[in-house]
């Protein structure tokens, strides 16, 4: 014991005299601000101007070096459509750290002392060496947004039983999306959509034009009108949101981290609904091959025995691959593909379509025993069983040598 | 650093295995001897430590005051002195002149040794009054210029608690030599202007929770009585 006693004594002893001082990074000069949302108090991506680059970024916190050399400063938060301020103060005092580090600024007692924002604290009076959160920024919640995402259904099957069954996220081309209160309230390209609701009116329907097709969806609501946030005034929060009528092939509520439906309008934003595409089930997929490898072909049209009109409404493409639907109303369909050289390939193809869905909301049928009606010599059914994943499965192989 | 951090550890070493064997060849307290808690002395001393450094470190100017007075295995300790230093890098100069005290406890743990040599663990209590003075030379990055800062405090108070032990050796009659380590930690220093300490006097450099001191001492014992003769029952040969 009395050994253990001197070797503790010994080990904290020749500790001490190692802890020499680290000359990195002297100064405590870096100040962390967090933007997050009323109520929630969830981080809030912003996009605010890097006056360092000059280029606008987004981010949920943003580090800034202060000069100490004053005991004041200015925030300028500037994003694309204002501009704000946050003044404050701090203290800065002054330690000899050692012969071979020269002196540290100690920065301390970080104080806001004017602000134009929605509402801004301290949460860390101590500006740090590394980063971190000192003064957090909360803007008001924003509370008439729908948030819509759109995924694509995939799942495997053998003809009997159903497996692998999962979703992705799916982007779509809005030419536009109309509210029944206001025209064009969104456009592009998205995955995900953030559409406002009617805050005077207890439902909203909205019209998804994509191309020639249109989509509808109605939703309607309970509409609170209170102060919640006393630096927001009144706002009208939106609640038990309820999905009426809609033609999309399904609609369901998305869920929070409780598994509960997001029935609320929220902010920062999570799914509130989910539009799922159903997978077709009649795609046959095909690969052009030379020499064991994939072959970029060009296709002028492709027609079948069940429809005339050119396939490629876009005119012609190059690919290594294509789909093909087959016809799900009979057990064979006729393809005929030409290629910009002239030639034609014809795929005759006969399939057994059986009486399984894929998901309750998707009644297109399964089809499986692919295969060719008569043998051609450069066309091979490799999978005749017709899967609906992603990437695809290779159904069917086309030797173009 | 590592030098005098090596000549710590080797005298320590020295001196507690010569503590250690002179525990185990002790002999035995008569169980019928009476505790007194009247003192028998009083030991003045200072610390050689300090009196080198002053003579042969310029940047270092220190004297340090140690007496202690017995209450049967307990010692009250008062320490007083007084240093200056001063600290130059490239981008600055710090220094600093003050005087402290600390006064404690110390228990002995060599209750069988005829000579009262004692080996033992106390605790002080330290407070300083100092003034401090600091130049920098710093970049200003906001600003691209170098800039001279000037800062002085005066009268600046401090305080601080320490963890002792160490060694009191009789040499020869009234002389008497030893030393005592000190865990210091917890210091504490009003509100300085724009200056934190580098340095303390008495408790030393401040850019870490805790710190470690040393003394190597020479004293000189004043007898006020007559020490209680020990009754020793010899050793069974």
């Amino acid at each position: 014991m009395k050994k253990l006693g001197w070797f503790a004594f010994f080990v904290v002893f020749f500790a001490s005299c190692l802890d020499d001082p680290d000359c990195y990074q002297l100064h405590n000069d870096i100040v962390g601000v967090t933007f997050r949302v009323m109520g929630t108090g969830k981080g809030d991506s912003v996009l605010l101007k890097n006056f360092a680059t000059d280029k606008f970024e987004y981010g949920p916190s943003y580090q800034y070096i202060l000069n100490y050399f004053v005991e004041e400063g200015v925030f300028g938060f500037e994003s694309k459509t204002q501009t704000n301020q946050l003044s404050f103060g701090y203290t800065v005092k002054n330690q000899f750290i050692s012969e071979d580090c020269g002196s540290a600024f100690v920065l301390s007692d970080l104080r806001i002392l004017a602000h134009d924002l929605d509402s801004a604290r301290v949460v860390n009076s101590t500006p740090s060496k590394n980063g971190g959160t000192n003064i957090e920024i909360y803007r008001c919640p924003e509370t008439d947004t729908l948030t819509i995402d759109f995924n694509q259904l995939y799942a495997t099957s053998n003809g009997v039983t159903i497996t692998n069954k999962r979703s992705t996220y799916k982007s779509h081309q809005f030419d536009e999306i109309d509210a029944d209160f206001s025209d064009n309230v969104f456009t592009g390209r998205a995955a995900t959509v953030k559409l406002p609701v009617n805050l005077a009116e207890r439902a909203t329907a909205f019209v998804f034009k994509t191309g020639g097709s249109e989509e509808t969806l109605t939703v309607s609501y309970t509409l609170t009108t209170e102060e919640r946030y006393k630096p927001c005034g009144t706002q009208t929060f939106v609640t038990d949101l309820i999905l009426g009528e809609h033609s999309f092939d399904s609609v369901s509520f998305g869920v929070d981290n409780l598994d509960e439906p997001v029935t609320d309008l929220q902010d920062p934003q999570i799914s509130n609904l989910r539009v799922f595409d159903c997978p077709k089930t009649n795609l046959v997929q095909v690969a052009f091959k030379s020499n064991n490898a994939a072959k970029a072909v060009t296709i002028e049209s492709i027609t079948a025995d069940y429809f005339t009109d050119n396939l490629l409404t876009d005119g012609p493409i190059t690919s290594t691959t294509v789909a093909l639907p087959v016809n799900m109303g009979a057990n064979a369909s006729t393809f005929y593909i030409q290629y910009n050289d002239g030639t034609i390939d014809t795929l005759a193809l006969q399939y057994t379509v059986t009486g399984l869905q894929l998901y309750d909301a998707c009644p297109d049928p399964v089809i499986i025993q692919l295969r060719e009606s008569s043998d051609v010599a450069n066309i091979n059914v490799v999978q005749a069983t017709l899967q609906y994943q992603n990437p695809p499965v290779t159904n069917v192989e086309i030797i173009v040598d | 650093m590592w030098r005098s951090s090596l000549i710590k550890i080797a005298l320590l070493t020295m001196v507690a295995t010569g503590v250690i064997a002179q525990e185990r060849d002790s002999v035995r307290v008569d169980s019928l001897a009476k505790i007194s808690f009247i003192p028998t002395g009083i030991r003045v001393g200072t610390d050689l430590i300090s009196l080198g450094k002053t003579q042969f470190q310029e940047d270092f100017k220190g004297w340090e005051v140690n007496a202690d007075v017995d209450f049967y295995r307990y010692f009250l300790a008062l320490d007083y002195g007084g240093g200056s230093r001063t600290f130059n890098s490239d981008s600055g100069n710090y220094s600093n002149d003050g005087t402290y005290w600390r006064v404690g406890i110390d228990v002995n743990f060599l209750l069988k040794d005829p000579d009262r040599n004692m080996f033992f663990l106390g605790a002080r209590y330290g407070r300083s009054n100092f003034s401090q003075d600091l130049t920098v030379y710093a970049h200003n990055q906001f600003t691209d210029t170098f800039e001279l800062l000037t800062y002085a405090d005066k009268g600046v108070n401090a305080h601080w608690y320490e963890l002792t032990g160490g060694l009191r050796v009789k040499i020869w009659k009234m002389i008497w030599m030893g030393y005592t380590a000190r865990f210091k930690f917890g210091l504490k220093y009003e509100d300085t202007e724009k200056i934190i300490p580098a340095e303390v006097p008495g408790y030393g450099q401040n850019y870490k929770d805790s710190y470690w001191g040393f003394n190597y001492q020479i004293f000189v014992r004043i007898p006020v009585r007559k020490q209680p003769p020990l009754v020793i029952n010899s050793k069974k040969k």
